[in-house]
């Protein structure tokens, strides 16, 4: 008996399909074939290999071939392509292993024992050369980037130099072009300019903003950055030409799935799935089932349905590099130099021109030269006026106007004042300029005419040639006649040697013054402080004298007004109040009022004797007290000596 | 003894003015005369002597153009303007020379002006006067505490002074910190000697940096950050300390 067809197994099988194509590897393989390309190339070039396996879709996913380690040989993956096709009802999938190799050195390799799941490969042969290959010219066309082949940097990005000539003369300049390649969808960062690696050339004219475009290279697509310039050769031999510049790339790179991961767990389970939808019926209840199953696991879609693991950016910095082998370069020929050759090596025009031609004897008028053409420009120098009795030329005023982007074609022109000193002069001199050309390997030179003039005599003495100058130039100024204040050295720009230590030792008087004030200051403060505590003490006695007189208790008053004297005098003579005994106030006070010597006698037995006083005359002790400290405003005698030590306790 | 002494000084002070003034009187009678060769000499024995003074540098500056030494005069007029900056003479100098070289015209920045029109000499002296006024604010401190209010004002108007004046000393230090192209047709090259292969051509009286010398040669960077080794007789330094590293 036959089950029924399931309603959805035509999507289902549209799914399977899907899937399928998803796999790194999809089927068994039976068919590998390997292919290099290209297969000549030099040494620290790169080249692709292809490894391509291609399976009946009812094989068992068999994972990456095994490629053997070739010594001599950088082989890293760069990345992976699957395609299925089903002809005449079988299915077959394809799965394309890409890899980058760059050899190490020259020589011609044999890449063999490439197989995947136990099918060997045929065996490919690699030849490398020291000098550029035909495989370079060829890719370099293919990005239509001709000339120098790019060092690949794990094929992300790649520099590729365009020098249009191999042989060169020294000084001579030729218009280059810089192109770096960028994978599309990868973020970039120009770290830098391109720089020369070699001292042999010099790069100049690069644009500040290079031109972008996109571009297909191997069928993938590409960003190209170009810069123009102009390269001059310096240094005369066989030199290497190098080139590098500076990036930051983003990319995503695939995370791997662990063993018994989630992912990995997943990864399993989706593999386990097709190969029952591949190998099983797919249409039956079970595999539908799991499927259903599989498509209501969420994870299964929010990792991808496909497993392909999770990626991450990565930034990275790079510097591309690129450069020509055996770029030669000639020194100029010695033989035939002229002796006004001034280092200008390229293709030049000369022309040259009056400002006018009816001229005055004496008067100045402007002649304008113009080198044209294209070449080392930075090396054409003044084209001057041949030496002559009757004209004299002042010193040329030159500007460089470049017609390309780069500064190699262009005109410069030199503008100078020249004067015809008699009035019988007919012709300006012919005007020369020597240059080497490398097209034809000589030197040569350039002759602009002589110009016809007509010079009338001056109505001012005409002034010898020699002396033009000066009559001319600075001849309202007069010499000083004094020498003026000196300098002994324009290394400080006139700045006299003393002014620095003069102001250091100013602000160190004045600090080390301030310095001595403050630590006055802080003796005043500290006396100041005492005298407050002294006055607070006066007070807090004065106020227990009143509470005493208030309550009849003669022995807190004696000994209160005692303290509230000893304090006054304390203040007064700057001592301790509590060493200001009976005998001392008598030894510093001998004319000491009776009353005085009284109430410290009855301070001290009201303190020390603990008798009890008699306080019938307090009132009449009060009014006495009063008086007594009437006295005690009036400035006491001198003390005789300080023999009571200043103290920091004040009660 | 004292009086005696400083009686000597004085009279050899006076001498030594007198011999400097007669000897340029002799040398302005040679350039007067025409022979401006003998009068560059003389000039250049003068500023050994005496040292470098905005007179001498001016009147040196004017022989070495009679002479027809067009580098070398831009060098004096510099340097003559570097001391005295708002001379009017001096400036009309160096402007004549310079449009004879058809020098590039120099920055109209107002902070070039500025540190052009004051002379680091005069910026120090300001710097001194702010010194001085902080040492007056330090000084009514320790005298007046009372006087905060003046004490602060002394100080904060000597320390805007001072920090500007410095800064106005490095600013036209700066400004001079370069050397002068002196002759014509002067070609920068790859390696400091002859037969190296030649990079650029350097215009007269364009201004350089010296990065470094080695032998008879020094290498440049031009304003425009071209490099090169150039003949070290045909760059000078407007201020010897124009040359930022010695080989």
């Amino acid at each position: 008996m036959t089950s029924p067809r399931h309603p959805l197994s035509h999507s289902l099988w549209a799914l399977a399909t899907v899937c399928a194509l998803s796999l790194p590897v999809s089927a068994l393989a039976s068919d590998v074939s390997v292919k290099v390309s290209p297969a000549s190339v030099a040494v620290g070039e790169s080249t692709r290999l292809e490894i391509t396996v291609d399976s009946p879709a009812a094989g068992k996913a068999q994972g990456v071939p095994e490629l053997p380690a070739v010594e001599g040989l950088d082989i890293q993956p760069i990345g992976q392509r699957s395609s299925m096709s089903v002809i005449n009802g079988a299915m077959k999938t394809s799965a394309t292993f890409t890899y980058a190799v760059t050899p190490q050195r020259p020589g011609t390799y044999q890449i063999s024992g490439v197989q995947q799941g136990g099918v060997p490969a045929q065996t490919v042969t690699l030849t490398v050369t020291r000098g550029p290959s035909a495989g370079a010219k060829a890719s370099a066309a293919s990005a239509q980037a001709p000339g120098g082949k790019a060092v690949s940097a794990a094929n992300l990005a790649f520099l590729r130099l365009n020098v249009p000539k191999k042989r060169l003369f020294a000084g001579e300049s030729v218009p280059v072009t810089v192109r770096a390649y960028f994978r599309g969808g990868i973020g970039v960062t120009l770290t830098g300019p391109p720089a020369m690696t070699t001292d042999a050339f010099t790069l100049s004219g690069l644009d500040s903003e290079p031109s972008q475009s996109p571009t297909t290279i191997d069928g993938q697509n590409h960003l190209a950055v170009t810069w123009r310039g102009v390269l001059t050769a310096v240094k005369s031999g066989a030199h290497d030409l190098r080139m590098q510049l500076p990036v930051t790339v983003q990319y995503h790179e695939a995370v791997p799935m662990p063993q018994g991961s989630a992912d990995g767990g997943r990864h399993r389970r989706f593999e386990s799935l097709v190969e029952q939808l591949m190998n099983g019926d797919p249409l039956s209840d079970d595999a539908f089932a799991d499927l259903r199953g599989a498509m209501r696991d969420e994870s299964l879609f929010g990792g991808g349905l496909f497993p392909q693991g999770r990626e991450r950016v990565v930034t990275r910095e790079m510097t591309l590099k690129a450069h020509h082998r055996d770029t030669r370069v000639t020194a100029l020929p010695t033989a035939g130099r002229p002796a006004d050759f001034s280092g200008a090596v390229g293709n030049f025009d000369l022309s040259s021109r009056l400002a006018r031609t009816d001229l005055i004897a004496g008067e100045p008028v402007t002649l304008t030269t113009v080198v044209s053409g294209s070449g080392n420009f930075g090396l054409v120098s003044d084209v001057p006026l041949p030496e002559s009795a009757t004209w004299k030329a002042y010193a040329a005023r030159a500007s460089f106007e470049a017609t390309d982007k780069s500064g190699y074609e262009g005109r410069k022109t030199f503008e100078r004042s020249v004067i015809p000193t008699q009035a019988d002069v007919q012709t300006l001199p012919a005007l020369s300029f020597t240059y080497f050309d490398p097209a034809s390997g000589r030197y040569v030179r350039k002759t602009a005419p002589a110009i016809e003039v007509a010079v009338e005599p001056g109505a001012a003495p005409l002034v010898a040639a020699e002396d033009a100058p000066e009559a001319g130039v600075l001849g309202g100024l007069a010499l000083r006649s004094s020498v003026g204040r000196t300098v002994t050295s324009l290394a400080s720009a006139g700045v006299a040697t003393w002014v620095a230590p003069t102001a250091a030792l100013m602000l160190l008087l004045s600090s080390l013054a301030l310095l001595l004030a403050h630590t006055r200051r802080t003796e005043v403060w500290r006396k100041r402080a005492q005298q407050r505590a002294l006055n607070v003490a006066v007070q807090r006695h004065r106020a227990s004298m009143k509470a005493a007189l208030a309550r009849g208790n003669a022995a807190e008053f004696f000994a209160n007004g005692q303290r509230v004297v000893q304090h006054l005098l304390a203040k007064l003579w700057n001592v301790a109040p509590a060493g200001l005994t009976l005998d001392e106030v008598t030894r510093r006070w001998p004319a000491a009022p009776h009353d005085l010597r009284a109430l410290f006698r009855l301070g001290d037995e009201a303190e020390y004797c603990q008798q009890p006083l008699p306080t019938t005359d307090l009132q009449a002790w009060s009014l006495r007290f009063d008086h007594l400290l009437t006295t005690l405003k009036a400035p006491p005698p001198a003390p005789a000596t300080a023999s009571v030590a200043t103290t920091e306790a004040l009660t | 003894m004292i009086r005696s002494l400083l009686i000597c000084i004085t009279l050899l002070s006076a001498s030594g003015v007198a011999y400097a003034d007669a000897a340029l009187k002799r040398a302005n009678d040679l350039q007067a005369a025409g022979d401006h060769t003998s009068a560059i000499r003389e000039y250049e024995a003068l500023i050994a002597t005496r040292g470098h003074s905005p007179n001498l540098l001016y009147n040196l500056g004017m022989a070495q153009n009679a002479a027809g030494k067009i580098g070398p005069a831009l060098v004096s007029f510099e340097r003559a303007r570097m001391l005295a900056p708002r001379d009017p003479q001096i400036r009309q100098g160096l402007q004549t020379v310079r449009d004879r070289a058809h020098t590039p015209v120099a920055s109209a920045a107002w902070r070039d002006r500025l540190t052009r029109s004051v002379s680091a000499r005069e910026w120090a002296f300001a710097g001194l006067f702010g010194c001085a006024l902080v040492c007056a604010g330090l000084l009514l401190s320790a005298r007046s505490p009372a006087a905060r209010r003046r004490v602060q004002a002394l100080l904060a108007a000597g320390l805007v002074l001072g920090g500007v004046a410095v800064a106005g000393v490095l600013a036209t230090k700066q400004s001079f910190d370069h050397a002068l192209i002196v002759e014509e047709g002067t070609v920068a090259r790859q390696a400091p000697y002859e037969g190296a292969a030649a990079l650029f051509s350097i215009s007269l009286g364009e201004a350089v940096s010296i990065e470094r010398r080695h032998g008879t040669y020094a290498f440049v960077q031009t304003r425009a950050g071209d490099e090169g080794w150039v003949p070290a007789a045909r760059v000078t330094p407007v201020s010897p300390s124009a040359v930022h590293q010695a080989s």
